[in-house]
């Protein structure tokens, strides 16, 4: 390897796992200042958008989203699209960043864009759902709240909270 | 320069990097079907969440046809390069898609998919399978794995549930992410107190313990086997989408076989 492979190759290495660190730090001038300069380096190797704070979410306390419709036929349908396990697993990571964003916890979304895409999200589902005969009238956003933190103890469930609701055109 | 030397020597069989790349490969694919059924749901114009800067750069790249394309040409690419055709092309074609993918303001993805695509960077750097390469590859996903696993450990330090070992059953009774939560649910004694405190402190050991037991390297094996063990566990246990196979990929890329090391004896003198 050349002199040159070698020395850009240990640079590539540096920036690397410096925009990662970098990352991590917690907030301060310092963190600013590192993460300005870094920044496009972040994004470009994506060690810029890591869970900083990923551990099992201390609140032991999750909302579960739903999303379900009313039709002409049924009154209550829930919407579970028949998928194999890991793309089951997207979906309800979808569901469960748009929830936060409908429950007004800017997280991946903001509330805005979350109502934005729940709009748009409907607005699809009023039209693929429907068959003749049966309509899809109304999807709603629902969300539970579970909580499961005593070791040992109940899971409890609240009653479903209604976050977002579309009456189709 | 004695930071070009630690990244640099001693010298490894690049075969590690043979089997890294079939590893990256696979997962790869596997990543790319598993967006299918959501090519028209989350991405281009029709999407619920429509890359709008594309959109307004160009209609076509925008354009529901342009990530289907997208998407067969980094599934191609993906193939290729865990066939070992055109790697160095087909790596970067690979980034290239699934950072494409990734970019999705639909956010559909876990800490996996940030974790894979951030080592589809550096696979498009993966140097070649010659007997003399480079190790740099191998110390950078050392010391990447090293900051995964010590980061969160870290944040947990000020943790209640750690400490007293607790954490295990707020995972295991998570009805978002865990697959017994249903059994738990029935009956929380399904297993004794002592269990979820032994869950709770072993896997907490294994995160602070990694970073450093792969750097001596005959504990590398067996610190990469534990690692490999503690996410099938995961895998099993949680629902975590590919977030396994992606971890597998990382510690599957800190192995290596130096020319003194466990392939030399396995091939004899």
């Amino acid at each position: 390897m050349s002199r040159l492979k070698t020395h850009a190759l240990t640079l590539l290495a540096a920036v690397f796992l410096t925009g990662l660190w970098v990352y991590q730090l917690p907030e301060s001038r310092v963190e600013r200042a590192l993460s300005t300069i870094f920044r496009p380096f972040q994004r470009v190797m994506f060690t810029n958008r890591f869970y900083r704070m990923y551990a099992p979410d201390p609140r032991s306390r999750k909302r579960i989203p739903t999303l379900l419709f009313k039709t002409e036929m049924s009154p209550v349908r829930f919407f579970n699209p028949e998928l194999s396990v890991f793309p089951r697993e997207k979906w309800t990571n979808f569901l469960d960043h748009l929830g936060k964003a409908l429950d007004g916890e800017a997280f991946f979304f903001s509330p805005e864009e979350g109502e934005a895409i729940f709009r748009r999200l409907a607005v699809r589902l009023c039209r693929d759902e429907s068959s003749p005969g049966d309509r899809v009238l109304s999807v709603t956003f629902q969300s539970r709240s579970v909580s499961y933190g005593e070791i040992q103890g109940d899971i409890a469930w609240d009653e479903p909270e209604v976050l977002e609701s579309f009456a189709c055109p | 320069m004695s930071v070009t030397r630690f990244f640099h020597e001693p010298k490894t069989d690049g075969r590690a990097y043979g089997v890294l790349r079939i590893a990256f490969g696979l997962t790869a694919i596997l990543s790319l079907l598993t967006i299918r059924p959501f090519l028209g749901l989350f991405y281009g114009s029709d999407a619920v969440c429509p890359l709008e800067f594309l959109a307004e750069w160009s209609a076509f790249l925008g354009s529901t046809a342009a990530v289907r394309t997208v998407w067969w040409i980094g599934l191609a690419a993906a193939l290729l390069m865990a066939a070992g055709v055109f790697v160095r092309v087909v790596s970067i074609l690979t980034y290239l898609a699934l950072a494409f993918f990734f970019l999705t303001p639909c956010r559909p993805d876990n800490y996996g998919d940030q974790i894979l695509v951030a080592t589809a960077f550096l696979m498009m750097f993966c140097p070649s399978r010659g007997r003399d390469s480079s190790p740099w590859l191998h110390k950078t996903l050392r010391l990447f794995a090293g900051t995964l696993y010590l980061v969160p450990v870290l944040i947990r330090f000020s943790g209640e549930k750690w400490w007293d070992g607790t954490a295990a059953w707020s995972v295991l009774a998570d009805p978002s992410t865990s697959r017994v939560w249903q059994a738990l649910s029935r009956d929380p004694w399904t297993l004794p107190v002592w269990a979820y405190a032994a869950i709770t402190y072993v896997s907490m050991a294994f995160e602070a313990s990694f970073p450093f037991l792969v750097w001596i390297r005959k504990l590398r094996p067996y610190a990469v086997a534990a690692g490999l063990l503690f996410h099938l566990g995961m895998g099993i246990l949680l629902d975590l989408g590919l977030f396994p196979f992606q971890m597998a990929v990382v510690l599957i890329g800190c192995l290596d076989f130096t020319r003194s090391g466990s392939l030399k004896r396995l091939r004899g003198p």
